[in-house]
C-alpha cells in the first residue's frame, strides 16, 4: 500500500513489552482534523502515541505519518510535535530555554529559533512568565509550556497526551480554541483526554481503545450508529407527548418510550432511528403533535464510551 | 466532514546542518556548567600546575635566572621526554578529578526529569545525544590535558635552541594520542555511570570505584596466582604504560602495550554497551 501523504496510517500494528500487550492489531487511517483517543487506564493510548511519534517501534506492522515512517527520523520528527503527559523538563531550565533549545536541535538558527520561541510563547499565553524557571510553574503553566514547545517548530502533526489536565476553565477554553484553529488549518491534532464532554465538542473523530485493542474508530455519530446492541435514545420536545408516545409504541423497533417529567416531551429508545424519524415526520405533518426540538440523546463520546467499554471502569 | 482551509504551511526555510546539531547539547551543558562557581574554581585549579610547568621551562632555558638562583648543575633543568611524561601524568590526573565532578550530572539530570523523551522526539538520534554529552567532556578535558601540554611544548620549542623542536617533534603524537584515549575512556565511563546512577555523590563514588576496585582485584589475583596479568585491571597503570611507551621510556612492565590498549578500548566499548542499554526515549517496564 502506498502511504497517503496527508494521512496517518496504522497497518496491523502491535506492540508487546515482553509478554505484556501494549496495543494489538491496530488498523486505522486518520485524516486531518482533531482525533481523540479515548479509553481507560492501560488501554494503550500512550503506547499508540509513542508509536505515532516514533519513540517506540512496533513489534509488528507499519506506521506511516504523512507518508513517512519513524525510520526516517530527520524528516519524520520535523513533521511531528509531541506534548507528553509527563513532567519532562531539564533541570533548572526556564520556559524560554525549554522551547528555544529544542528548536536549535531541530536545526533552526539562533534568530529563527528566537522568533519561533516568542511566537509559540505568545500562542500559549506564556510570554509574560517565559524567563522564569519551569520548576516554579504551576501545573497549568507547565501544561501550556509543553504545548508551546510542541507547536513551536510548526509541525504538521500535533500529538497531545492529556493536554487539558491541570488547566483552569479559561486556559482550557483557550487551549481548545488553539487546537481547533490548528486543525482548521489542515493539521492533524491527536488528543488523548478523559474529559469526555470536551472531547465530544472538539473532536472530528474518536478512536476508542480498551485493553490494547481499538474497539471503535470514526466520526462519533457513525460509531454510535454501529453500536446496535444499545438502542439509540432520541429526545423529542413536543406539545402532545402522550400521543407521540402511543404512536411510537406501535413500532417494533422502539423498545422504550418515556414521557418527560414536565410532560413536554418524550425520550424514545429505538433500534432504528431512521424509521422513528419517518414516523415523527408523519405525525408532525398530520398535525397531531407540535415538535419543538428533536435531538439524539446518546450519540456522544460519553455514551459510546459507556456502551463499548463499560460503565464499571472510569475513563483515563 | 469538515472543510479545511489548508493554508497551513510548515517551516520551509534553511536549517543548520544535521551533523552539527549535537553541539546544541554541548553549548547548553557548558552554559549550565559555567553558572557553577565551584566548577570554575576546579577548572582554574586544574590549570594551575601548567603555570609551574611553564615556569620550569622558562628557568630551564634562561641561564641568567639559573645564575641568579645559583644553580650550578647543568643537568638539573632538563626538558626532555621525561618532563613531558610528568606533565601528562599531572594533567591527566587533574582531568580525572574534573571528570568526576562534571561527568555524573550530564545524563543523570536528563534521565531524572524524563528529558530524553524531549530530545529524542526531535530530529536527533541517541548517537547525537551521546556525542553531544561526550563533546562536553571531550572539550573540557582537552583544555586541561593535550592543549596546555602542546602549549608547553610550543613554549619549550620557542625558548630552546639548537633545533630542539625538530628532534622532539615526535612527542606531539604521544601528547595527543595518549590524552585522547584517556579522555575517551574517562568520558565514556562517567557517561555510563551518569546514565545508571542519579545521585551525583554516589555517581562520583562509582567512578572512583570503577578505577580502584578492579585494580585491587587485579592485585589480589596476582598475589594468589603468582602472575602479573592482574595488572590489566588497573586502568591507570595501563594508561601509564601506554604513556611511557609513547614517550619512549622504559617501563619495566611485563604487560605488552597492545594488551594495555586492548583493555582501555574494552572499557570504552563496555561503557558504550551500558549507554546503549540505558538511553531509551521511553523506559519500558516489562511485566
Amino acid at each position: 500500500m502506498t502511504p497517503d501523504a496527508r494521512q496517518i496510517v496504522f497497518e496491523n500494528v502491535s506492540k508487546f513489552y515482553g509478554e505484556v500487550l501494549g496495543v494489538n492489531k491496530v488498523n486505522f487511517t486518520l485524516k486531518p482534523g482533531i482525533t481523540s483517543l479515548v479509553g481507560p487506564n492501560g488501554s494503550g493510548k500512550t503506547t499508540l502515541m509513542n508509536l505515532m511519534t516514533g519513540l517506540i517501534r512496533p513489534s509488528r506492522g507499519a506506521i506511516y505519518v504523512l507518508g513517512l515512517t519513524p525510520q526516517q527520523p530527520i524528516e519524520f520528527f520535523r513533521l511531528v510535535g509531541y506534548c507528553t503527559q509527563f513532567d519532562s523538563f531539564p533541570t533548572g531550565t526556564t520556559g524560554y530555554d525549554f522551547i528555544y533549545w529544542p528548536l536549535r536541535l531541530h536545526g533552526f538558527a539562533h534568530d529563527q529559533a528566537a522568533k519561533l520561541t516568542d511566537e509559540a510563547l505568545q500562542r500559549a499565553g506564556m510570554a509574560q512568565v517565559a524567563r522564569r524557571k519551569v520548576a516554579g510553574y504551576s501545573k497549568g503553566m507547565r501544561q501550556r509550556i509543553r504545548l508551546a514547545q510542541a507547536i513551536a517548530h510548526h509541525p504538521s502533526v500535533l500529538v497531545l497526551d492529556e493536554p487539558l489536565n491541570g488547566l483552569d476553565p479559561m486556559a482550557r477554553a483557550e487551549s481548545i480554541a488553539l487546537f481547533e484553529a490548528i486543525a482548521k488549518q489542515g493539521m492533524h491534532v491527536i488528543i488523548s483526554s478523559h474529559i469526555l464532554e470536551e472531547v465530544d465538542r472538539i473532536s472530528d473523530r474518536v478512536v476508542l481503545m480498551s485493553s490494547g485493542y481499538v474497539v471503535a474508530e470514526g466520526q462519533i455519530r457513525e460509531v454510535r450508529r454501529e453500536v446496535r446492541d444499545h438502542p439509540m435514545q432520541i429526545l423529542v420536545r413536543c406539545s402532545n407527548a402522550a400521543r407521540l408516545a402511543a404512536a411510537a409504541f406501535e413500532l417494533d423497533h422502539v423498545v422504550e418510550v418515556k414521557i418527560l417529567n414536565d410532560g413536554q416531551g418524550v425520550l424514545v429508545r429505538t433500534r432504528d432511528a431512521e424509521q422513528f424519524y419517518l414516523l415523527l415526520n408523519k405525525i408532525v405533518s398530520g398535525g397531531l403533535v407540535e415538535v419543538d426540538a428533536v435531538a439524539p440523546a446518546d450519540d456522544d463520546v460519553n455514551s459510546i464510551y459507556q456502551y463499548l467499554i463499560g460503565s464499571d471502569r472510569g475513563p483515563a | 466532514m469538515p472543510v479545511y482551509k489548508r493554508r497551513y504551511n510548515p517551516y520551509s526555510g534553511t536549517l543548520t546542518p544535521q551533523w552539527s546539531r549535537f553541539f546544541v547539547l554541548t553549548r547548553y551543558a557548558f552554559a549550565e556548567l559555567f553558572k557553577s562557581r565551584f566548577f570554575v574554581i576546579l577548572l582554574i585549579l586544574s590549570l594551575v600546575p601548567i603555570l609551574f610547568f611553564a615556569g620550569y621551562i622558562f628557568v630551564a632555558n634562561n641561564k641568567t635566572v639559573q645564575l641568579l638562583m645559583q644553580v650550578r648543575s647543568t643537568g638539573l633543568f632538563l626538558v626532555e621526554n621525561e618532563y613531558f611524561t610528568t606533565i601528562m601524568i599531572a594533567q591527566t590526573q587533574a582531568a580525572f578529578l574534573l571528570n568526576c565532578w562534571v561527568g555524573p550530572v550530564l545524563i543523570a539530570g536528563d534521565l531524572t526529569n524524563g528529558a530524553l523523551l524531549l530530545f529524542l522526539s526531535r530530529p536527533f538520534s541517541r548517537a547525537d545525544y551521546v556525542l553531544g554529552k561526550l563533546a562536553v567532556l571531550g572539550l573540557l578535558l582537552s583544555a586541561v590535558t593535550w592543549v596546555p601540554s602542546l602549549l608547553l611544548f610550543g613554549l619549550q620549542a620557542g625558548l630552546a635552541r639548537n633545533g630542539w623542536i625538530w628532534s622532539h617533534l615526535w612527542m606531539i603524537v604521544p601528547i595527543v594520542l595518549c590524552s585522547a584515549i584517556w579522555i575517551l575512556m574517562l568520558s565514556l565511563i562517567s557517561l555510563a555511570v551518569s546514565a545508571s546512577v542519579k545521585l551525583r555523590i554516589v555517581a562520583t563514588g562509582v567512578i572512583f570505584i570503577s578505577f580502584f576496585v578492579p585494580a585491587g582485584i587485579g592485585e589480589m589475583y596476582n598475589s594468589i596466582m603468582g602472575t602479573y596479568w592482574g595488572r590489566l585491571l588497573n586502568f591507570t597503570e595501563m594508561f601509564r604504560l601506554i604513556l611511557a611507551k609513547g614517550f619512549r621510556q622504559l617501563s619495566g612492565n611485563e604487560i605488552p602495550v597492545p594488551a594495555a590498549w586492548g583493555v582501555l578500548i574494552l572499557v570504552c566499548l563496555l561503557s558504550l554497551v551500558i549507554l546503549n542499554a540505558r538511553l531509551k526515549a521511553r523506559e519500558v517496564v516489562r511485566g
